[in-house]
């Protein structure tokens, strides 16, 4: 009996068939109730502010400003003030602000200064690290050399929602200027607008 | 027939040569575009790229040849001259283009080390593939 004859050959190839099926691969997980989705993908549940719109206005705001900066020789300081919330929604403006900041260091066209948030956490390690006595002073932080910021970035985001029928449209409008801590004056400014409808 | 056989030889290497090189009219619109499926409706018309102060910026045209509003979806992918990617995925960006007319996205790279793109650009309303 030799492999070229036709019976020997179907029982190859039913063999062949019936160990793929024996042998499935599955997927590395722990149950089945949850599905992972595109973190970049349009989220379009509800009218409400969503992951899109932060997203979103992040990224415009983040090229606008480094597209404001770039050529420059020297990358300026910039620290984050407060961005309001003006809308009638709750929205989370420090997340906004967080993803500006990650997209301009990961650019690298500025520097960011610590903020008025994250101060306290910053002095009280400088001063533990300068006054405490426990640390080789040639490897620890020394008083007076944090830089101060050459400018500070801050906005707000306004909504205007109308009802009418069964549409809802909401608008929205985010707003970012950058002002020259010494001089007072604006060097920046730009928006990004999202219009917004459902039916209900 | 020495001659001939070099000549011969010289001719095959210089289609060769001319078959290997790319052609200049390859950065076309549709070189630089990844399309998921066939747009009914919309169309990229016109695509400009230039550098200003080292970064890329890019002024796409979108027009509907239809009457009524229609969307899409896109988002830019910035690489390098090697074509790897140096920036992470984008966010999809909603559009929405008035009945019959033409709309420009501008957008600019958001580092210096990008210097080559694709736009990826998908309809709502694509055509049926007879496929």
């Amino acid at each position: 009996m030799t492999l070229t004859s036709p019976t020997t050959r179907l029982a190859v190839l039913s063999a062949s068939l019936l160990l793929s099926a024996c042998a499935t691969v599955t997927s590395p997980t722990v149950g089945n109730n949850v599905s992972y989705g595109d973190a970049k993908a349009v989220e379009q549940v509800n009218e409400k502010f969503g992951s899109t719109d932060l997203q979103m206005i992040a990224e415009a705001m983040a090229r606008s400003l480094a597209e404001s900066q770039a050529g420059a020789r020297i990358k300026p300081t910039v620290t984050i003030a407060e961005v309001k919330n003006k809308t009638s929604e709750y929205i989370d403006t420090r997340s906004i602000t967080d993803s500006i900041r990650v997209q301009l260091l990961k650019s690298g066209t500025m520097r960011f200064v610590t903020d008025i948030a994250g101060m306290q956490d910053q002095t009280d390690e400088l001063n533990r690290q300068s006054q405490s006595g426990l640390y080789k002073k040639s490897a620890s932080a020394k008083l007076g050399k944090m830089e101060g910021a050459k400018y500070r970035i801050e906005g707000n985001i306004t909504s205007i929602v109308k009802t009418g029928g069964n549409l809802k449209d909401v608008y929205y409008k985010f707003s970012l200027i950058m002002t020259d801590v010494e001089g007072g004056t604006i060097e920046w400014a730009d928006e990004k607008e999202i219009r917004k409808t459902a039916k209900r | 027939m020495k001659i001939s056989t070099f000549a011969g030889v010289a001719a095959s290497l210089v289609l060769a040569t001319v078959t290997f090189v790319p052609p200049v009219a390859a950065q076309t619109i549709a070189s630089k575009l990844e399309l998921q499926g066939k747009p009914k409706y919309l169309e990229v018309t016109d695509l400009m790229a230039r550098t200003r102060n080292g970064l890329m910026a890019l002024n796409i045209e979108i027009s509907n040849t239809d009457n009524e509003p229609r969307e899409a979806f896109w988002r830019v992918k910035w690489l390098d001259d090697t074509g790897f990617p140096v920036w992470a995925d984008e966010v999809w960006k909603p559009l929405t283009i008035q009945g019959a007319a033409k709309q420009n996205l501008q957008v600019t790279a958001p580092t210096p080390k990008a210097t080559d793109f694709r736009i990826q650009f998908t309809a709502k309303e694509n055509s049926k593939s007879i496929f």
